[in-house]
């Protein structure tokens, strides 16, 4: 996971295709941490429980005809 | 002078009403102070003192001549420099947007102006709200007029020590993670998150828009809720803005407390993470007797551990971070300050799944704090575990970030204010945090402004003329 072509690998799936070595560096660590942190949502969300916001269309006052 | 810098709004309003002050007198006063001592404690980014003498002679013309707008009129203030003020920069204290010029301003930044207030400069922040303190931007960090080898909190971390030190009696923060309440408990002053949707977000640099708030820091309650009731209500152009009746805010502010039921989250910061400072937790069971005496229903409450919010903050704040500074991390990452990109970068790190269900584990959050809450008006919990630690200390810095119970009401979106409840032996602020239901700003205020008179630790202000 460390090495110079896996974190390339990793930026570039990120959308982040220039990066140098020490910014990659950073990278790798940042999304260690991101990981570690996504291993810890729990395992239990059921089906039922949705996102806390949703989209909804808003009406719009409209000119008349 | 010194009672101009530290004079409240609420007496400022009536000098100024009675024409016994002069706006202009008491904005050149301000500018005089920040010239003065702001070279020490790097609150402000920029001062726009022409154009803050032209606001000021208006607001004079107008009320000599019988226009008198309200309690904000002829008042100073200062905004974080993620918020637009139309002709001036906003820089986020960021290297990528150091030539920034905004257009427009913000909608908090033209309520503010429709009332009448007099804008003094922009104040420093977190580069983008996230990334401080940091000592590889442009501009120093603010440090805290208590000490100034003090973290002043952030990330509005200007309008923080702006307050404190008497600059401005009330700025503009926003508050993604804790950032209108850290510094507010770091710099001993009152800071105000209200309730998700509550005030305008537009004309204002995003963090995390499913996070962000904005809100005032003042030094006292009452002044706390007159600028709120300049900055709420509906916006039609942010999307997240809630269409709900404003009530006014400063009309309960002297009910007292009896009979209101308060509900005590001692878990956070004593069983959750390692225990808050032995003087923060001895400061806030202080405060939680006196409201009792105040006539206060005192009972424990029970939320959900700290770290299933904590983890559910990170997921949305570093995904939705990444997803707008992506482009400029693709082509300057060099342009960012080591601290801002390490944590946006690691919001690469987040599958869409995870943030979905940090999404979903955030409904479930605000489902049982709900029902913990079902019995209680508001309940009282730390802000900060720690008091101000050394501003050049990373490990301390990093230490202290996650050390707070904030986080928990940016994933609820309830409003929760910040206020001082004391003063280490080492004479540095401590803070408790109020908590209410949504759009219940004015029970807050309330029990925020009963404790306030009764301990008055707000009447205290830093040695920062020495």
């Amino acid at each position: 996971m460390n090495d110079a072509s896996d974190a390339k690998r990793m930026a570039s799936a990120a959308g982040l295709a220039n990066m140098d070595a020490r910014h990659l560096d950073q990278l790798v660590r940042s999304i260690g941490e991101s990981r570690a942190r996504a291993s810890r949502l729990p395992k239990d969300l059921a089906w039922t429980e949705e996102v806390a916001f949703t989209f909804r269309p808003r009406v719009r006052p409209r000119t008349a005809r | 002078m010194t009672d101009l810098a530290f004079i409240g709004i609420a007496r400022a309003a009536e000098l100024i009403r009675t024409k016994a002050l002069s706006p202009v007198e008491y904005t050149r006063a301000l500018l005089d102070r920040i010239g003065r001592i702001d070279g020490r404690l790097h609150a402000f980014l920029s001062v726009s003192a022409d154009s803050a003498l032209v606001a000021a002679r208006e607001a004079e013309r107008e009320i000599m001549a019988g226009t008198y707008r309200g309690p904000l009129h002829g008042v100073p203030f200062a905004l974080k420099d993620i918020i637009d003020a139309a002709g001036l920069p906003t820089t986020a204290h960021s290297r990528l947007l150091r030539e920034n010029v905004a257009a427009e301003d913000a909608a908090v930044t033209s309520r503010l102006r429709a009332a009448g207030a007099v804008l003094l400069g922009k104040l420093s922040t977190h580069e983008f709200a996230i990334g401080g303190p940091s000592f590889d931007l442009p501009w120093p960090p603010a440090v805290n007029p208590w000490g100034t080898r003090r973290f002043p909190g952030g990330s509005s971390s200007g309008s923080g020590v702006a307050v404190a030190a008497g600059m401005v009696p009330a700025s503009i923060g926003t508050d993604t993670a804790g950032s209108i309440r850290n510094p507010a408990s770091m710099c001993g002053v009152t800071g105000m998150k209200p309730t998700y949707g509550l005030v305008s977000r537009r004309g204002v640099f995003p963090l995390a828009y499913s996070l962000d708030h904005v809100g005032p820091i003042t030094r006292s309650v009452a002044d706390n809720a007159l600028v709120l009731q300049a900055i709420a209500g509906h916006d039609p152009e942010d999307p997240a803005s809630a269409s709900v009746p404003v009530p006014d805010y400063s009309a309960d502010l002297d009910r007292g407390v009896t009979g209101v039921r308060i509900g005590l989250v001692r878990h956070f910061y004593t069983e959750d993470a390692e225990p808050a400072h032995e003087e923060q937790i001895a400061a806030i069971d202080a405060a939680v007797a006196v409201l009792r005496d105040l006539g206060a229903e005192v009972r424990d409450v029970r939320l959900p551990p700290l770290s299933d919010f904590a983890t559910c903050a990170r997921i949305i704040l570093t995904a939705e971070a990444f997803a707008i500074h992506r482009g400029w991390l693709a082509t300057r990452a060099d342009e960012y300050g080591e601290l801002a990109r390490a944590r946006i970068l690691e919001g690469a790190g987040v599958t869409a799944a995870d943030y979905i269900d940090a999404q979903r584990l955030r409904a479930r959050l605000c489902r049982l704090t709900q029902d913990a809450m079902a019995d209680v008006d508001v309940c009282v919990t730390a802000s900060s575990f720690d008091p101000p630690c050394a501003i050049d200390d990373p490990a301390a810095i990093a230490r202290a970030y996650p050390r707070q119970a904030r986080q928990p009401f940016n994933v609820t979106g309830q409003p929760a204010i910040a206020i001082p409840c004391g003063f280490t032996k080492d004479g540095l602020p401590l803070s408790v945090q109020i908590v209410g239901h949504p759009f219940e700003e004015a029970t807050v205020y309330r029990v925020a402004h009963a404790y306030e008179r009764a301990t008055r630790w707000s009447d205290r202000h830093p040695p920062c003329d020495a």
